[in-house]
């Protein structure tokens, strides 16, 4: 009975010491490739026994592919990314020396270049009033935060600090009307400049204030759509009356006569039909005109007009761009009221000037209404100016 | 061929629907006004004129010249040429119009400047930078090599013609009273100058006081008021050859406040008679005089429309100083100032529309100009004694006396622009009053 015994224990010591000390001298082959076939065996298995239970063990064992997909291989590729990245900047700095000699080279051939650039970024000063328009939209607002965080964090209790925050705060939203800001900087200095000689104009200073937007709807409203209207009801009496007083008309004037119709009619119904409106996007709003008057008239300089360029209103017409910039040729002059044609030029003259040096960097017009601003009539009415 | 109304609709529809495919809806324009701008000097850039020949030294003076002319008006800005980002080499050379916008150069002047045998030749070329084109023609001009100051005058003058639409007015000369010596015993002597103060010489010496000069439309003579027999009394002087001779000599009365008519034929003056002033004319060419009003105040300082059919002035008749216009033919004068104060010297501008005068109220004196229906009223200057304006050949500037007070004040000609900048003393060698412009020099 015991030879049993010691059979099956030395047959059990045999198993486990072969358990324990055969992977030695075989593991490495077999045991990788038996876990995979195991796991697969284990769970076809477990779902021909149980179709409840497997679910779970789906789930678990999903996630462990998953984990070597998120399993930081990605953050191990960025590190080795960012040596590569580390090694080309070494590389990129060379080359930085390399440009400065070209650059000097450049240089070298116009000596007196050299001396003014520096003195260009002092003479901006003038210039930048006028292209402060673009750029600064984004510099008040930085200035505004920067003033507005310290102040509240260190004067929380106190009101009159609220206060102060308050007047910031109100000039720095309207910070895509910010540009606005610019130019009653120019116009404060320059009226006052201007005013210095007069002692009466001191009390004139108040026009400069804000109020010009609000004649600018009245003209939204033109009488253009109210042309086509007429258009059809002409065509509707055309009909009955053409061949009643004119019956011998050719082919030709027909032909004529029809197109004309045809694309009067067309015109008419232009405003009419949304569908038209619908391809050019909606209409800008108020706030996107104002800002493209703010960025026109800080560059509308009527200094140098004559006092009949100054009583004379011009339309200028424009066509734009869809970077927001202005096609120069295409400025012309569709309507004068008063002036000679002399001070027309002239007010013209300035007008286009002002189109241009303000358009450096292109309007800010919503390109999605492009259609909308393709073509631009800016009427120039000096009549207050004038007055100042 | 007929076609019926039927077809005719018929054809239309089918256009209308063929256009309708083929041209896709286009938007009316965007129409925005503009009704603020900004009053800036426009900013120029006038590089030296280049040397095409025995002209370096003038070249570089005329250049200085004419920018300052075009920057003393006001209206403009030179930029340094220490800014400039390239170089005018050559007269004929393409501009690099970038270069130019990128100092917001607006305008731009080249030109260039030949002396041959003393014969300046100088040409120039104004260009609108952000238009990327000439601002008119080019333009030369010649003249002796004495003669290039006004040369240079006549430059800036086209410049700012062309850029202002206003009329030229550098090119023209002012006839004044030099002063010296303390302020209780001035000397005056009469004196004539560029615009600018160059090129002063005297017309008369300091023998006797004078007043008031006044020049002729054609600026070849000048009126004035002379002390020299210890009362006043008008004299005309003829400017090519400085003789001078007193003129309405009327029983003794003593005449003051001369001014000619825009034909030159004709002086207005007054004339103090019996205690009481009035207005007279006179004829230079008959030597008829007439006497245009008769009442017992003060009227004086009369002043010619520039069409010469009527004539402004000054009278007390109401109580005190106001301005009065009155046909010159005759008729009831018409009051047109109404502001609080005095009104005096009334100068008619070149252009007609505008009078320009003295005013005095609350203590300061102003230098003022008014339509000639007296509205529209504008105070240019104020000051402890500002007076005696005269207008620039253009209408668009007033040269007038500063006086400042206290026993060491002086006397000092002033010019301003009408629209009250551009405020600035006219230098002059010692004190100077009674400015009268010139008009433009042929």
């Amino acid at each position: 009975m015991r030879i049993g015994l010691y059979v099956s224990g030395a047959a059990h010591l045999a198993l486990i010491l072969w358990a324990l000390l055969g992977g030695i001298f075989f593991t490495p082959e077999p045991a990788a490739a038996p876990i995979a076939t195991n796991v697969s065996l284990m769970s076809s298995a477990e779902f021909a026994e149980l179709e409840g239970r497997k679910p779970t063990a789906a789930e678990e064992s999903p996630p462990q592919p998953s984990a070597p997909e998120a399993s930081v291989a990605p953050p191990a590729k960025p590190k080795p990314e960012t040596k590569p990245e580390q090694q080309p900047a070494p590389d990129v700095t060379p080359p930085e020396p390399e440009q400065p000699p070209e650059v000097e080279e450049t240089q070298v051939a116009e000596a007196e270049v050299t001396d003014a650039p520096p003195e260009e970024t002092t003479a901006p000063t003038p210039d930048s009033l006028s292209q402060i328009p673009d750029q600064p939209t984004e510099k008040p607002q930085p200035k505004a935060a920067e003033i507005v965080a310290p102040n509240p964090s260190p004067d929380t209790p106190p009101e009159t600090t609220t206060s102060d925050t308050v007047t910031e705060a109100t000039t720095a939203e309207p910070a895509p009307e910010a540009t606005p800001e610019p130019p009653t900087e120019e116009a404060a200095p320059k009226d006052t400049g201007e005013v210095l000689l007069t002692e009466d104009n001191k009390d004139k200073k108040p026009e400069t204030a804000a109020p010009a937007t609000s004649p600018r709807p009245q003209k939204k409203p033109e009488k253009k759509p109210e042309e086509p209207k007429p258009a059809p009801v002409e065509t509707a009496e055309a009909t009955p009356e053409a061949p009643a007083d004119e019956p011998s008309v050719n082919a030709d004037d027909a032909v004529a006569a029809a197109l004309g119709e045809a694309l009067s009619g067309e015109a008419s119904e232009e405003p009419k039909p949304g569908t038209g409106a619908a391809d050019q996007g909606p209409p800008l709003t108020s706030g996107e005109k104002d800002a493209l008057i703010v960025a026109v008239k800080q560059c509308w300089n009527v200094g140098s007009l004559s006092t009949d360029a100054l009583s004379t209103i011009v339309t200028v017409s424009v066509s734009m761009g869809q970077d927001g910039k202005p096609d120069s040729g295409s400025i012309r002059m569709i309507g004068v009221e008063g002036g000679t044609d002399a001070s027309a030029q002239q007010a013209f003259e300035a007008g286009r000037r002002a189109i241009i040096r303000c358009a450096k960097n292109g309007y800010a017009l919503p390109p999605e209404k492009y259609e909308q601003w393709k073509e631009i009539e800016i009427t120039f009415d000096p009549n207050k100016m004038r007055l100042r | 061929m007929r076609l019926s109304g039927g077809l005719k609709g018929m054809m239309s529809a089918a256009l209308l629907g063929a256009v309708c495919w083929a041209a896709p809806a286009t938007a009316e324009p965007l129409r925005i006004t503009i009704e603020d701008g900004v009053i800036e000097p426009l900013p120029f850039a006038a590089p030296t004129f280049i040397d095409e020949g025995g002209a370096g030294d003038i070249a570089r003076a005329m250049t200085d010249v004419i920018a300052a002319d075009l920057q003393g008006t006001g209206l403009f800005a030179q930029i340094p040429a220490g800014a400039f980002i390239s170089q005018v080499t050559s007269f004929d050379a393409p501009v690099s119009y970038a270069d130019w916008k990128a100092i917001n150069a607006q305008a731009l002047i080249v030109g260039a400047v030949s002396n041959s045998g003393g014969r300046i030749n100088v040409k120039f070329n104004l260009h609108d930078v952000f238009s990327d084109t000439t601002l008119g023609d080019g333009l030369q001009f010649g003249g002796g090599e004495g003669d290039w100051r006004r040369i240079a005058h006549k430059v800036a003058d086209q410049i700012y013609s062309r850029i202002t639409g206003e009329g030229p007015y550098f090119d023209s000369r002012v006839v004044f009273v030099s002063e010296s010596g303390p302020k209780d015993a001035r000397q005056k002597q009469l004196a004539i100058m560029d615009y600018d103060g160059a090129n002063v010489q005297y017309l008369t010496d300091a023998s006797a006081i004078v007043l008031a000069p006044r020049f002729s439309a054609a600026g070849d003579r000048i009126l004035y008021t002379s002390f020299e027999t210890g009362f006043p009394r008008i004299k005309l002087m003829d400017l090519a050859t400085l003789q001078s001779r007193a003129i309405a000599d009327l029983q003794g009365n003593m005449t003051f406040a001369p001014r000619f008519s825009p034909d030159g034929d004709t002086v207005v003056f007054s004339l103090e008679n019996g205690g009481n002033t009035d207005l007279y004319a006179m004829s230079l060419s008959s030597g008829q005089t007439t006497q245009l009003t008769n009442a017992p105040s003060i009227e004086t300082a009369p002043s010619f429309s520039p069409d010469g059919s009527q004539i402004a002035f000054e009278s007390d008749r109401s109580g005190n100083q106001q301005i009065y216009i009155m046909p010159v033919s005759g008729g009831e004068p018409v009051r047109v100032s109404s502001g609080e104060g005095r009104y005096s010297t009334p100068v008619w501008s070149p252009r007609g529309d505008l009078v320009a005068f003295t005013k005095q109220n609350g203590g300061r004196f102003h230098i003022g100009v008014m339509r000639t229906d007296g509205s529209e009223e504008r105070l240019l200057t104020a000051s402890y004694l500002d007076e005696g304006p005269t207008w620039a050949p253009n209408g668009r500037v007033i040269m007038f006396t500063r006086e400042s007070p206290g026993a060491a004040g002086s006397a000092q000609l002033y010019s301003v622009d009408i629209s009250g900048r551009a405020l600035r003393q006219v230098p002059t060698v010692g004190a100077a009053s009674d400015p009268a412009w010139s008009p433009l020099l042929p």
